[in-house]
C-alpha cells in the first residue's frame, strides 16, 4: 500500500482556505511529492463551509484516500465538524485564542497555537492561516526553505514589506511547532522530480491549446468556467480567438460557424448549459462540420449542486440532439487525461466530421493533480482529415460535375472545402439534403436519396470504432472481483482494488474511457469469465449499467452508486465489495462521513 | 414609400433623428438608409488576435517557449 | 468588409445563380431581394468564393440554396450566431445573414441584440413580411395590432416590435430599410451595407401580398 500524507484545511468561504492549499501544493510538487487536492464548498462567496483535501506521496496519488493526517479547522465550525475525523497518529493544528477543541480520539494530537502571542492578528487578518502552515509543516518534517521561497512569490507584488512579514510570520509558525508539537512518524521525503499542479479544467484548456484550437466560446457556468479562464487570460499568447457569449445556444452555434470556416473549435459547460446546445449539436452533424464540447457534470437535476460532483449527463449526451448521427463521446480518466483526450477527440472529430463530447465532471474540472511536465506535450498528432483548403484561383465556380460536399463515399467521409476556397461553393444545410447540398425537400422529398445520405453519414460510425481501442482490464487477470467504472473514477477504483489485493480479494478494474464507440464485443469478450462483476458510478440510477445493458445485455452482480455529491474515497468501495461478495445485497449506496 | 435619401434636411449621422423616423409607419414609411456611423471598429477588428490576419490562416502550433511558458505556470 | 475585386474573369448575374431556383410563392418579396444581392455581389465583383450567405429557418431562410456562394441553412433564429464564427475565423469573407421576421425578431431576438453591439462586420437582411410563412401562417413579433392568422384566429393582442428602431437602440452601426418592389434602391443599400465596417442591417418590407396570405393558408405545412 502506498504511503501517503492528507492535509484536510475547513473554513467559511473567504477565510482563505484556497491560500494555504496552494502553497502546500506548491512546496510538495517541488520536493518531488504527488499531490491530488479536492475542495468541498457551496455556491456562495462568503460564509458556509469550505473543506479542502490535500494527500501527497511519492508515488502517483489519485483521489483523496481515506484519512485525515493532519486537520487545520481556520473556524470553530470547521473543527466541530471534522476532529471526530481524526485517527491515531493524525494531529490537529488550530488558533488555540478562538477556536475550541471537542473530544478526540486516542492517538490524536491536538496542537493549539496562541496566535495572539505569535503574531499582530490587527494587522494581519490571516495571521492564523500563515502560522498553522509554518506549523504543519514544521511537523512534516520539511525544511522552512521551501515555504520562505514560496511565499516570497505568494506576496512578491505586495512588496518586500508584505513579504517579511508573512515569512516572519511562518517562521513564527514553524518555530513555536518545533518546540512544542510531535512531528509526524513519517516525515515527507524529497525526491528529485518537479511536477506541474493543474486543474482538470485548465489541462483540457491547454489540451486544447496543444490540439490547435483557434475558437474559444463559454457563457460561464460551474464547473467549467476555469477553462474559460485559462482560455481568456492565454488568449493572445496563444492566439485563440476567446469569446464570452449571451447563452450557451450562441455558443454552440458560434462554435460551429468558426469551425465551418476552418478552424479547431472548443467550448465547455455543464449539464444545463448542454441541455441548450443539444440543437446545435444536431447541427454540427447535419452539416458534417466537427465541433468539441466539454460537458463538466454537476449534481443534477436541474440547477442541482452547482458546486458538487456527479456522473449523471451519460443519458442526456447519449440522447442529444434527436435523430441518428455518428458522434464520439470520451470521458477522461484523471486529469492528466483530460489534457491527452482534447487532441485525441478532435482527431476524431476532424477526420469524420462530426461532433466530439469530452464527459469530464467537477471532480476532475475543480480538483487539482501533479502531472509530469513531460506528460504536458504540445505537439500531439493533428490530424485534420479531409479538409480542402485550396484550389487554383481560377478554378471555376463549382459548375456541373464538379466538387459535391456530401459525395457518397465508402467510407462516409466527403471530403470537406472551407468558405473562401475557390471552385467549391455549396450550402450546408441542417435539413437533410443530397450530395451537392440540395435539400432535398427543395425538389421533392426523395425517399431514396434519404436513405442514401443517412446512410452515407451512419458509415462513418464503423470509421469511428476503428480509430477508438476498446477498453483494457488491469489488475490480475483472474479475480474474485471485477471493478467497472467509467471516467473519473479510475484512480479510486484502482487504489480500492489494491487494498482489496492486500486483504486476500484479488480484484481487477475494467475502467470505459470511450463511451462512444463503447466496443461492446470486446467489454463482453473481457467479462465473459469475471467471478462477480460489479459497476461503480456517482450517478443514482446507474447510467452506464443500463447503456451497457442496452447496448450489450450484460447485467453484472452488482452496483456501487453514490449520489450525493461527493466523490468516492475508496474504503467506500471496499465495504460495498465485501458486503456485495457476502451474498446479501447487490446495491450498495455508500454514506459519507464527511460532513461539507 | 418616402426615400430618406431624397430628403435633403436629414442627416443620417444624426441617431436621435433616426429614432424619429424609425417611429413612423401608416401613412407614411420611411425607406433608405436611417442610420450609419463609421467611427466604431468592427468587432474583428478590435481583436489583437486578428492583428496578423484571418485565424483559419494561422498557424496552430503553439511555439515551444510559449507552451514551456505555461508549465513553468503551474510548477 | 473588404471587397475582392476578381482579377480573373468578369462576374455576371449568371455566376451567382443558385444550383435550384426559388421555390417562393409567386408574388413573395424574397424574389426581389435575391436579385437585388446579386446584383449587388456583381457590381462590387465580388468573388463568390469569398461569400457566405447564412440563414436560419424559414422561407426567407432558404435563400442560400437560390444563390452561388458558400452557403450555410443552419437553425432557426441562430443564424447570427454562426455568423459570427463564421466572421471571426476568416475575416476576409464577406458574410450575408439573410432571414425573415420571427426567425430574427422571435427565437434569434437575443442574438440580434448581442451581434449589433459587437458591431460584428454582416450584413443582415430581413425580409419582413410580418408572419411565419414557412409554418403556414402565425403570428410573428412584426404582426400589426388585430391581424388574424391561424394562431390568432380572433386577431393578435401584443404590440409589434419595431426593428428599425430596435436596431438603432442595440448599437447597430448601419440600420437601413428597403421594400422589395424597388430593387435598384434595395441593391444600393445592399451594396452600402457590404461596404460599412461593422454590422448592417438592411430589412425589406414586403407586407404579405394577397397571393401569399391565400398560398399560405391554402397550402400545405413545409417547415
Amino acid at each position: 500500500m502506498k504511503k501517503t500524507f492528507t492535509i484536510g484545511i475547513g473554513g467559511a468561504a473567504g477565510q482563505g482556505v484556497a491560500t494555504p492549499g496552494d502553497i502546500f501544493a506548491k512546496i510538495f510538487s517541488r520536493r518531488g511529492l504527488h499531490l491530488n487536492a479536492y475542495n468541498a464548498y457551496q455556491s456562495i462567496i462568503r460564509g458556509g463551509h469550505t473543506f479542502l483535501t490535500i494527500r501527497t506521496g511519492p508515488e502517483k496519488v489519485t483521489n483523496m484516500g481515506d484519512r485525515i493526517d493532519l486537520l487545520i479547522p481556520l473556524n470553530q465550525d470547521a473543527m466541530d465538524r471534522h476532529l471526530g475525523l481524526l485517527t491515531n497518529g493524525a494531529a490537529c493544528i488550530y488558533n488555540a485564542d478562538t477556536i475550541k477543541p471537542g473530544a478526540a480520539a486516542e492517538g490524536v494530537a491536538l496542537c493549539p497555537l496562541p496566535v495572539s502571542k505569535l503574531a499582530d492578528i490587527s494587522r494581519n487578518k490571516v495571521a492564523q492561516n500563515t502560522l498553522a502552515v509554518g506549523a504543519g509543516l514544521s511537523m512534516m518534517g520539511i525544511g522552512f526553505q521551501s515555504l520562505e521561497q514560496v511565499l516570497s512569490e505568494q506576496f512578491k507584488k505586495k512588496g518586500d514589506a508584505v513579504v517579511s512579514e508573512n515569512v516572519g510570520i511562518a517562521r513564527a509558525g514553524y518555530d513555536y511547532a518545533t518546540a512544542n508539537f510531535k512531528s509526524f512518524a513519517w516525515p515527507l521525503p524529497l525526491t528529485g522530480k518537479r511536477y506541474a499542479v493543474l486543474s482538470g479544467n485548465t489541462a483540457m484548456a491547454m489540451g486544447g491549446a496543444a490540439a490547435g484550437v483557434k475558437f474559444y466560446c463559454a457563457y460561464p457556468m460551474s464547473p467549467s468556467t476555469g477553462v474559460l479562464h485559462w482560455m481568456a487570460s492565454h488568449a493572445r499568447k496563444a492566439g485563440i480567438m476567446v469569446r464570452q457569449v449571451e447563452d450557451e445556444i450562441g455558443v454552440v452555434n458560434m462554435a460551429i460557424g468558426a469551425a465551418h470556416a476552418g478552424v479547431r473549435s472548443m467550448c465547455a459547460t455543464s449539464g444545463g448549459g448542454f441541455a441548450l446546445m443539444s440543437e446545435g449539436l444536431g447541427l454540427s452533424a447535419m452539416m458534417e462540420t466537427p465541433v468539441v464540447v466539454i460537458d463538466c457534470q454537476r449534481a443534477g437535476p436541474s440547477t442541482g449542486v452547482p458546486t458538487k460532483t456527479e456522473q449523471g449527463d451519460l443519458w442526456q449526451m447519449l440522447g442529444a440532439a434527436f435523430g441518428d448521427y455518428p458522434r464520439a463521446i470520451a470521458a477522461p480518466l484523471d486529469i492528466g487525461d483530460c489534457f491527452k483526450i482534447i487532441p485525441e477527440m478532435f482527431n476524431i472529430a476532424d477526420r469524420f466530421q462530426c461532433p466530439g463530447i469530452v464527459l469530464c465532471d467537477l471532480l476532475l474540472s475543480e480538483g487539482r493533480l501533479s502531472v509530469d511536465p513531460e506528460d504536458l506535450d504540445f505537439a500531439p498528432v493533428v490530424d485534420r482529415g479531409e479538409l480542402i483548403t485550396t484550389a487554383p484561383a481560377d478554378s471555376g465556380s463549382n459548375g456541373e460535375g464538379a466538387y459535391k460536399r456530401y459525395k457518397f463515399t465508402a467510407s462516409g467521409i466527403s471530403p470537406r472545402a472551407v468558405p473562401g476556397v475557390p471552385g467549391h461553393t455549396h450550402t450546408a444545410a441542417s435539413d437533410e439534403h443530397d450530395e451537392d447540398g440540395v435539400l432535398i425537400s427543395d425538389e421533392f422529398t426523395n425517399p431514396t436519396k434519404r436513405r442514401a445520405m443517412m446512410e452515407k453519414r451512419m458509415r462513418k460510425v464503423a470509421g469511428i470504432e476503428a480509430a477508438v481501442p476498446p477498453p483494457a482490464l488491469s489488475g490480475p487477470r483472474e479475480a474474485d472481483v471485477t471493478l467497472i467504472g467509467w471516467g473519473s473514477t479510475n484512480g479510486v477504483i484502482a487504489e480500492a482494488c489494491e487494498i482489496l489485493n492486500d486483504q486476500g480479494i484479488s480484484a481487477n478494474q475494467l475502467q470505459i474511457r470511450w463511451l462512444v464507440p463503447l466496443h461492446g464485443e470486446a467489454i463482453l469478450n473481457t467479462l465473459k469469465n469475471a467471478r462477480h462483476t460489479i459497476i461503480v458510478e456517482n450517478n443514482y440510477s446507474g447510467q452506464f449499467a443500463r447503456y451497457l445493458r442496452s447496448e450489450t445485455s450484460f447485467v453484472p452482480n452488482g452496483h456501487i452508486r453514490k449520489y450525493d455529491g461527493e466523490p468516492f474515497m475508496p474504503h467506500h468501495i471496499v465495504a460495498a465489495v465485501k458486503e456485495q461478495l457476502g451474498g446479501s445485497v447487490s446495491l450498495s449506496v455508500p454514506a459519507h462521513e464527511i460532513l461539507v | 414609400m418616402k426615400k430618406l435619401e431624397d430628403d435633403p434636411a436629414y442627416n443620417s449621422t444624426d441617431w436621435m433623428a433616426a429614432m424619429e423616423k424609425s417611429l413612423l409607419w401608416g401613412d407614411e414609411i420611411p425607406i433608405g438608409k436611417f442610420f450609419e456611423r463609421t467611427d466604431l471598429p468592427a468587432l474583428h477588428a478590435a481583436e489583437p488576435v486578428l492583428d496578423a490576419g484571418p485565424l483559419v490562416h494561422s498557424d496552430p502550433h503553439i511555439p515551444p517557449d510559449v507552451a514551456r511558458s505555461f508549465v513553468e505556470e503551474l510548477m | 468588409m473588404a471587397t475582392v475585386l476578381a482579377d480573373t474573369k468578369h462576374l455576371a448575374m449568371a455566376d451567382f445563380k443558385g444550383k435550384v431556383d426559388p421555390d417562393w410563392c409567386p408574388g413573395c418579396g424574397d424574389f426581389g431581394v435575391l436579385a437585388a444581392v446579386q446584383k449587388a455581389l456583381v457590381d462590387l465583383q465580388i468573388p463568390n468564393h469569398n461569400v457566405v450567405t447564412i440563414s436560419g429557418i424559414g422561407c426567407s431562410s432558404n435563400f442560400p440554396g437560390f444563390i452561388n456562394t458558400y452557403g450555410m441553412h443552419t437553425l432557426h433564429g441562430r443564424a447570427l450566431a454562426v455568423a459570427t464564427g463564421v466572421k471571426l475565423a476568416n475575416h476576409e469573407l464577406t458574410v450575408l445573414v439573410t432571414g425573415g421576421d420571427g426567425d430574427g425578431f422571435g427565437i434569434g431576438g437575443n442574438h440580434f441584440m448581442h451581434t449589433m453591439r459587437r458591431n460584428v462586420d454582416v450584413l443582415y437582411i430581413v425580409m419582413d413580411n410580418q408572419i411565419y410563412g414557412l409554418t403556414t401562417g402565425q403570428t410573428s413579433p412584426t404582426s400589426r395590432v388585430g391581424m388574424k392568422t391561424k394562431s390568432m384566429p380572433f386577431g393578435n393582442i401584443e404590440s409589434p416590435v419595431n426593428p428599425i428602431s430596435l436596431a438603432l437602440t442595440a448599437g447597430a452601426t448601419f440600420v437601413a430599410r428597403g421594400f422589395s418592389a424597388d430593387q435598384k434602391h434595395l441593391t444600393e443599400l445592399i451594396k452600402q451595407g457590404i461596404q460599412h465596417q461593422g454590422f448592417s442591417f438592411l430589412t425589406s418590407s414586403a407586407p404579405a401580398s394577397p397571393t401569399t396570405t391565400t398560398t399560405l393558408f391554402n397550402g400545405s405545412a413545409r417547415a
